[in-house]
């Protein structure tokens, strides 16, 4: 689409997309990592991911503040109008998404002595999954992407199986195995933030939809 | 703020019995756009007049205070106004070109100040047309009449007819407030562009149009100056609860 004729308009809505990009990207360096450190029992990274959550929610504020002064300032319309909407919104998801990774690394102090319990979960697939679905769903959501935001929000029902799967296979251990209480109780933690995360993924790529069709396709409003 | 281009000082302005500005003390940032804003009748565009002095030209007005331009007082005795108003180039809600062609409407000012030589003013009128972002619209006419220009344009040519003499302010009074979108946008983003080597001071109807150009704003009601702050606090979140009322479509 053509620049508008007030560059300050651009300057700021270029300003915004590169706020989402770095937001993004901090995001799911917070989620790899967190992962990472589950998988290798690594308290040190777990504590840095945990640091980290700062300059996420510094960088949250000033996207709040910048979408806040384009919508007094600049009266965006039409697409620019879904585009600011969305943006506030996705920022908020990928705070989200921000947060499940610092509990799920606020979690692998006490899951470290358990690498087997955590192999017998679901829970490292479903870390792959839901990786790529937040993957995904930025890169949709920066280049309005219709296809791949439908593809996110396909996968969002196999994360709740495995959210399910995992509940069934941690509350056997616990019935078993008392023993282990306590570490099951932390991955069902872990599994129902990756679900809940994919859940905010799913809500990027409907954003995604919204910006570039506007249409809400949220509450199952995808349609064929 | 950056360093102030005008200080006004405890500033009254009487017409006849009638009091339109009360007690006005506000420093106006260099290379800044600020806005006048407030409802009609509340002394925004007096205001905008008593920084050329326009206010003079009128019977029975009677001012007190001071108004400082780079720390010299406009209203002192010793104060020529002709010099004055060389430096602070105005621009109406109404576009009034002189019936000349393009040319000589923006060579007019500067052969008032004596520059005689063609290539001067040649250079001149080429800068100030693309200062002003309408070169390229009329370079290849600029023996035509002025007045055969669309109203956005002819804008454009008073914009830049009051560059060629080489002010340091831009008083403008309304001067997208006749045109149609494209050409309020196109008034905007020039606004927008000379504030880098200009002091802008604008009065707007219009309050998007305030928010959108300017850096600062100031709200005017009934003859005060009740708020001035920087525009993204006036239009985020004001301190007074009258300029609140009035930037959301409470009264006015």
């Amino acid at each position: 689409m053509a620049d508008h004729i007030l560059t300050r308009f651009d300057n700021e809505l270029e300003k915004l997309g590169a706020r989402i990009d770095a937001m993004a990207e901090l995001v799911r360096a917070q989620l790899a990592g967190a992962l990472g450190a589950l998988r290798d029992s690594d308290a040190v990274r777990a504590a840095d991911i945990i640091e980290q959550d700062d300059r996420v929610d510094l960088l949250d504020v000033k996207i709040e503040k910048l979408c806040m002064r384009l919508l007094a300032l600049q009266q965006p319309v039409a697409l620019d109008l879904r585009t600011v909407l969305s943006a506030l919104a996705v920022n908020r998801y990928l705070e989200r998404i921000g947060d499940a990774a610092v509990n799920i690394a606020e979690r692998v102090d006490a899951l470290a002595a358990h690498p087997a319990l955590l192999r017998r979960t679901r829970v490292p697939e479903m870390g792959e999954a839901a990786q790529s679905m937040v993957a995904d769903a930025i890169a949709a959501f920066l280049e309005s992407d219709i296809v791949r935001a439908r593809g996110v929000a396909l996968r969002d029902g196999v994360m709740d199986d495995y959210d399910r799967e995992n509940f069934t296979i941690l509350t056997d251990v616990m019935s078993r195995e008392p023993s282990l209480v306590v570490p099951a109780s932390h991955l069902l933690i872990v599994s129902r933030n990756l679900e809940r995360l994919a859940d905010e993924a799913t809500n990027i790529a409907e954003a995604a939809v919204f910006v570039a069709d506007a249409k809400i396709v949220k509450h199952g409003g995808w349609g064929e | 703020m950056k360093a102030p281009k005008i200080r006004v000082e405890n500033l009254n302005l009487h017409y006849g019995s009638k009091q339109a500005l009360h007690d006005i003390t506000i420093d106006l940032p260099e290379h800044r756009v600020t806005a006048f804003i407030g409802p009609s009748g509340c002394g925004k565009s007096t205001f905008l007049r008593t920084l050329n002095r326009m206010n003079d030209l009128i019977d029975g007005v009677r001012i007190t205070g001071s108004v400082k331009i780079d720390d010299v007082d406009i209203y002192d005795r010793t104060v020529d106004v002709v010099r004055l108003r060389k430096r602070i180039g105005m621009v109406f809600q109404k576009s009034n070109p002189f019936p000349k062609s393009i040319y000589d409407n923006i060579a007019y000012g500067p052969r008032v100040n004596g520059i005689r030589d063609r290539g001067a003013l040649d250079e001149i009128v080429e800068e100030s047309l693309k200062q002003a972002a309408i070169w390229d619209e009329v370079k290849d006419r600029l023996d035509e009449s002025a007045m055969r220009l669309s109203g956005g344009q002819q804008q454009r040519v008073c914009i830049a007819r009051s560059l060629a003499v080489n002010p340091d302010i831009l008083l403008m009074d309304e001067p997208a407030s006749a045109l149609d979108p494209i050409s309020t946008a196109k008034i905007e983003e020039l606004i927008f562009e000379l504030k880098d080597r200009y002091t802008i001071l604008i009065v707007t109807h219009n309050m998007q149009q305030a928010a959108r150009v300017s850096d600062y704003t100031a709200f005017f009601y009934l003859g005060e100056l009740v708020e001035f702050d920087k525009t993204r606090t006036i239009f985020t979140k004001p301190g007074n609860g009258k300029t609140e009322e009035y930037v959301t479509g409470r009264f006015g």
